[in-house]
């Protein structure tokens, strides 16, 4: 397939998961439309060195994208701090990032408590502190720390395998 | 890299990849954290909210047909008539 047709496809396949993952962190649909450019901008570019071998596209684009919301918040957000979700180093284990994972992921997460799996999901999804999270839940911090720990252990175990 | 560092990263990718397993995942969590605040609401409603929805009724009160609660009527509410 010619450049130009890669690049066209690109596009149909993820400009609306890159829109709305940047709309999710940015919350402005102008910066989001702006940010979501730059970044096919900066995907054509690279297109040269993307390596099939290493990485799925989806990956590949999450990456850069994931990496440019960082900059902006650099850049534009100067009183709000990256969100603690988003790690501040920009590397991670490309391995992880895919759908097989996260399918696996969901399966861990279903052989949890329900009150653990909400813990989990509210603190790494949703990004709430454990004090938020346990006054949401109506349990108490100490309950909500050791219910968390717990689910880790569980999990821990499973991102081994994966 | 620690397991938490690696759950950050998975439900962030997920922000932009979407599996459909875990999606349902999360939304089963959130219609429940949903109940929960609900409830929570629910158990928060002061004396005084109690008073004005009773509209100073007693619990020996009577309630007849085509009468009005006081405390849900007066200016710019028209009440509840029974």
């Amino acid at each position: 397939m010619e450049a130009g047709s890669i690049r066209e496809q690109l596009y149909i396949d993820f400009h609306d998961k890159v829109f709305s993952y940047v709309y999710q962190r940015v919350r402005s649909r102008e910066d989001a439309e702006d940010l979501t450019g730059d970044i096919f901008l900066k995907v054509y570019d690279k297109l040269d060195t993307y390596d099939n071998t290493k990485a799925a596209y989806s990956t590949w684009i999450y990456q850069i994208t994931r990496n440019s919301v960082i900059d902006y918040y650099r850049r534009y957000k100067m009183t709000e701090e990256v969100p603690e979700e988003l790690s501040t180093e920009k590397e991670i284990d490309e391995e992880l990032l895919n759908d097989e994972t996260l399918g696996e992921l969901a399966e861990a997460l279903k052989s949890l408590p329900e009150e653990q799996r909400d813990i989990i999901i509210n603190r790494y999804y949703h990004g709430y502190t454990l004090q938020e999270i346990s006054e949401m839940m109506s349990l108490s911090y100490g309950v909500t720390k050791l219910r968390h720990k717990e689910a880790l252990f569980t999990l821990r175990s499973f991102l081994n395998r994966a | 890299m620690t397991t938490e560092r690696v759950l950050f990263n998975l439900f962030d990718f997920q922000k932009f990849q979407g599996n459909s397993k875990l999606a349902s995942v999360i939304a089963e969590a959130d219609s429940r954290n949903g109940l929960r605040n609900k409830k929570a609401r629910l158990t928060e409603v002061s004396d005084e909210q109690l008073e004005y929805a009773a509209g100073g009724m007693s619990a020996g009160s009577e309630i007849t047909a085509g009468s009005i609660l006081p405390g849900l009527s007066g200016e710019g509410n028209p009440g509840l008539r029974f």
